[in-house]
């Protein structure tokens, strides 16, 4: 048919466009696999190596073993060792110690003793409030377990058997992503990311450099259709980003080793329910936006908006209410469980329903009224 | 003097024009700073915990107060069977399970070993890290306080615990993530007054009017310093912005001296500024400088800085990329004087590198500035 | 002969182009304040006047590009508000801009705007030789539109423009910011197709070039001050020689006229 013809025709011309665009490749290419890199190895939210300042004023065997256990975890790096707490905290002020641990001078005399109880004083920096809590728990743990020890040498003391007191076994099992791999988690997140930038950005960049350059106005002379622009719009992007989840599966699947416990057909397939609403969105930027820079500048606030809200770093569920509740209109939120689910749980259709109805009520009202927004503007 | 002026002038006419860019340029950070302060929590609240309580007894209920009266979780079902359980993973709906054997509190009783099943769900490590950091945090306390009570029961002693910690928080006592990011979003978002300077530089290129311009008596440095100006003018705002709905919305503490911020502002608009330009002097259109700046600016001071990812826990090499960003320094400086009260006595090690960032790369800038001319 | 218009005896006697009342307002600006005129087929028809005076706004309403706020209009006996389709796909449009993508070569952009008529086959290969031709651009297809001069790119345009063999070519400002000796070798082309039979509305501010009109349309504040053609207009508006003097002069006494 004439139509189909007319929008391979323009879908041909896209593509020029796009692969000679010297800065538009780099994006669509370097971009993924430096977001794969970044994520797979620098960013993780495990907290490691914190710098530790010990005061050691007791200086026994035990105090030894108490640093040396914390030195032992990933957790800590016992770095500074001084005889005074205002070193310690000058330290902290600088922003050279995440904590500052005392131990006081009769420590191992009364750890060691029936009745008394050795005043440990541990001083964090809660600037970094997300690295505190984290590193306080592995503290306080770390304490508890120390403390048992000494628990059943009084015990023994006293006449109590040990083994007789008996108390909680606990026993930890991983469910998904057994090896609690950060990878695993945050590549399935990148690959969502990228599909959103770059559709959308693909999308409303080619649509207002037509505008910029006039042919826009060339294009509505012709016999090409509305729906013709837009499908010769969109496909474009569709297919790029498509290649760049390929291209991110083999490569973080394979470089990483991040295991794909679902099935990928699933997963492109229901990509697709995903386009619809980045698509709509790009549509809609174009028709807001006057220039490149104006477009670029909306595509990256919504990106922003995107990863803040989404769950994409934090969970949903530690934000105030109003926030989750407009959570519940970012589409990315529910192709991210949808990515996750695929990935790491195996998840099928079954599972995944609910997020892809909504996936799919999102992508048409979207599509539906950026469309019709697109054709007001053109005539 | 009148000429730079005059290339002043145009510039802020340019800037207040467009104003769609200007309203994003206003909002954008804005936006930015409210949803992710409220956003980025990272304490953890409210966890929601299937319970698997074959037991029922004495003990499983002492177990379960204390997981609840931690504030941390609460319990979200309480199930007969694993099953349903491990299908909430699934589905999202419980992060965590605590199974409890139906021997649980006889074994108690007896003083023997009684095992507590905890299952996490682990796609998201973090969340799983701290979950079961807390989680088993709290049943290290339980059993601490059996086994004192237990010895204690033998005989009447008050103080048993041998390790009695205390903690104390410097400089965000509430430990409220907010403390945390706003000062580093300060930084952050001077990124985009960067950015903007680069454009519209390489706007004029595009349009040929960079030629133009050259061409007139006006001297370069007071075209760049022109251009530079109205766009550090923003922002400083911005950084207002950022400090007053900080300090007076979000009561953020601020220990510090507002002089000394916007003193080690400039400092920091110094270095940014400096890539600004040196994009600026590359790009050949406005799409490259913004995908350019964005790769090499904006991306890395988001991730690298130390904003969210703590710079420590990175592996070593990344550690030594991130010297290479300003973001990293300043937010040091914010943090510092917002939380630490710091002063430029404490500072000025990332103020110094600032400078020097900032010198070395205007000085690429202008020796390709150059360049172009000849 | 590439293309013979005349030849299509579906033609009917009716003008190419028909308008009554054309209104155009953009929130309280009028841009086009009631226009009417007619244009008949196989005519050169200029539209003249300044800058911000309405000619594109008008262009833009007869293509379709731009609705109206009021009037009627049909181009080639199809009405300008219901029969899109059939508009475009038998008149060519130019604009301002030459609209050519830049980062396209010569010919990729014959093929792209080709294939948005569906010029297709033999078709295309003969209208393409033609294209060719008459830009003279041949040898140069591969070359990177971004690196033709004003000229080249202007004819281009005019190329991209007729591949389908409208029977209508509207030409907004053709000739804009393009060298005097280019200008010339346009109009040349404009003859060439005119002489084939297709009816031409030109917009320009050159005074010159409306001297090669058939027939002209002054065009001030969104009003037609005059209609006719250059001769007819030195006559009536002038009153005296129609060789010593110029359109200038009319338009000049026009604009008096008015005030």
């Amino acid at each position: 048919m004439e139509s189909v013809r007319r929008i391979i025709n323009l879908i041909k011309k896209e593509f020029i466009q796009i692969l000679r665009d010297k800065s538009l490749l780099p994006i669509v290419i370097i971009m993924p696999v430096f977001q794969l890199f970044l994520f797979g190895y620098a960013l993780s939210q495990d907290v490691r190596n914190l710098p530790v300042a010990v005061i050691d004023h007791d200086k026994s065997r035990e105090s030894r073993e108490l640093y040396g256990k914390i030195d032992a975890t990933s957790t800590f790096n016992v770095l500074y060792y001084f005889d005074d707490v205002d070193e310690g905290k000058a330290m902290m002020d600088r922003g050279k110690a995440s904590m500052v641990l005392v131990i006081p001078p009769d420590f191992s005399a009364e750890v060691n003793s029936i009745d008394e109880s050795a005043k440990v004083q541990v001083i964090l920096d809660g600037s970094d409030s997300n690295s505190s809590i984290i590193a306080m728990n592995v503290v306080r743990s770390l304490l508890s377990k120390y403390s048992l020890q000494f628990v059943e040498g009084r015990a023994g003391l006293m006449g109590v058997q040990p083994g007789s007191i008996g108390g909680v076994d606990t026993r930890v099992r991983v469910w998904f992503n057994e090896d609690l791999r950060s990878v695993n988690y945050m590549i399935p997140a990148v690959i969502s990311l990228i599909i959103t930038l770059i559709t959308q950005l693909l999308t409303s960049m080619s649509i207002v450099k037509e505008r910029e350059r006039g042919t826009l106005e060339q294009l509505i002379v012709t016999p090409l259709r509305t729906y013709e622009l837009i499908l010769g719009k969109t496909v474009p992007s569709i297919v790029i980003s498509y290649l760049d989840v390929v291209l991110i599966i083999v490569f973080g699947a394979w470089w990483f080793a991040v295991p794909i416990v679902g099935s990928v057909g699933l997963l492109l397939f229901v990509s697709l329910f995903y386009l619809l609403s980045t698509l709509g969105i790009g549509m809609f930027i174009s028709t807001i936006s006057r220039t490149q820079q104006q477009a670029m500048m909306s595509s990256f606030f919504t990106m922003i908006f995107n990863i803040v809200l989404s769950g994409f770093m934090i969970p949903i569920e530690n934000m105030p209410k109003i926030l989750q509740y407009i959570s519940y209109v970012v589409p990315l939120r529910y192709f991210l469980v949808i990515v996750r689910g695929i990935f790491v749980k195996g998840s099928d259709l079954n599972e995944l329903w609910d997020e892809l109805i909504a996936l799919l009520v999102f992508g048409i009202v979207i599509f539906t009224i950026s469309s019709m927004r697109f054709k007001r503007k053109l005539a | 003097m009148m000429r730079f002026l005059a290339v002043l002038k145009k510039e802020y006419i340019h800037i207040i024009r467009d104003r769609r860019s200007l309203g994003l340029f206003i909002m954008i950070p804005f936006m930015l700073m409210v949803i992710s302060s409220y956003a980025f929590t990272f304490d953890i609240k409210n966890v929601a915990v299937d319970l698997v309580d074959m037991d029922k007894g004495k003990w499983s209920r002492k177990l379960v107060d204390s997981f609840t009266s931690s504030g941390y979780f609460y319990i979200s079902k309480n199930l007969e069977l694993r099953d349903e359980a491990i299908d909430d993973l699934l589905r999202g709906n419980a992060k965590l399970v605590i199974e409890i054997g139906p021997d649980f509190s006889r074994l108690m009783e007896d003083g023997a070993l009684a095992p507590v099943q905890l299952i996490v769900d682990g796609s998201d490590p973090n969340a799983a890290n701290i979950f079961l950091g807390n989680a088993t945090a709290i049943l290290a306390d339980f059993n601490l306080k059996i086994f004192t009570s237990k010895v204690e029961m033998g005989n009447s002693m008050v103080e048993l615990t041998p390790i009695d910690p205390s903690f104390v928080v410097f400089y965000n006592p509430a430990l409220k993530s907010r403390n945390f990011m706003i000062p580093g979003m300060a930084a952050v978002i001077m990124l985009l007054p960067v950015l903007m300077t680069a454009l519209s530089i390489v706007r004029e290129k595009e349009r040929g009017n960079y030629e133009q311009l050259i061409a007139t008596p006006i001297r370069p440095i007071s075209i760049v310093l022109g251009k530079l100006l109205p766009y550090a003018s923003i922002a400083i705002i911005d950084v207002l912005i950022v400090w007053f709905i900080g300090v007076y919305w979000f009561k953020v503490p601020f220990e510090g001296s507002l002089l000394t911020l916007f003193l080690l502002s400039f400092d920091f608009f110094f270095a940014a500024m400096g890539v600004g330009l040196l994009i600026s002097t590359v790009a050949r259109t406005q799409q490259e400088a913004m995908i350019l700046s964005m790769f090499i600016f904006q991306l890395p001071s988001f991730l690298l800085s130390g904003l969210i990812f703590p710079i420590i826990s990175m592996p070593v090499p990344v550690q030594f990329i991130t010297y290479l960003v300003p973001v990293r320094y300043f937010i040091k400086i914010t943090r510092g004087i917002f939380l630490k009260g710091a002063g430029l006595a404490e500072l000025w090690e990332p103020a110094l590198s600032l400078f020097l960032f900032g010198c070395v790369v205007v000085s690429i800038a202008a020796l390709r500035f150059k360049k172009r001319l000849a | 002969m590439i293309f013979n218009v005349d030849e299509d005896k579906n033609r009917s006697s009716e003008p190419a182009v028909v308008c009554q009342g054309l209104r155009k307002k953009f929130g309280d600006f009028v841009a086009v304040d009631g226009i009417s005129f007619s244009i008949e087929q196989g005519e050169v028809f200029g539209f003249l006047g300044p800058n911000g005076s309405g000619k594109s706004t008008t262009i833009r309403m007869l293509c379709g590009i731009v609705s109206p706020t009021e009037g009627e209009g049909r181009v080639l006996g199809f009405d300008i508000y219901r029969q899109h389709a059939q508009i475009r796909s038998r008149i060519g449009y130019m604009s301002q801009r030459f609209s050519l993508y830049d980062d396209l070569t010569v010919d990729e952009n014959l093929i792209f705007y080709a294939g948005t008529y569906s010029v297709r086959g033999r078709e295309f290969a003969e209208m393409r030789e033609f294209a060719l031709k008459m830009s003279g651009l041949k040898g140069r297809e591969r070359e990177l539109t971004t690196n033709l001069s004003g000229g080249w790119k202007q004819r281009l345009a005019l190329s991209c423009a007729i591949l389908h063999k409208p029977r209508m070519l509207f030409l907004d400002e053709p000739t804009g910011g393009v060298d005097p000796n280019s200008r010339r070798i346009f109009w040349d082309l404009i003859y060439q197709l005119s002489s084939m039979g297709v009816t031409i509305f030109v917009t320009t501010h050159y005074m010159d070039e409306a001297e090669h009109c058939d027939r002209l349309g002054f065009i001030l504040d969104g009003r037609i001050i005059a209609v006719g053609s250059p001769s007819e207009l030195k006559r009536t508006i002038l009153g005296g020689d129609v060789f010593s003097s110029s359109l200038e002069d009319v338009f000049v006494s026009l604009i008096q006229g008015t005030k």
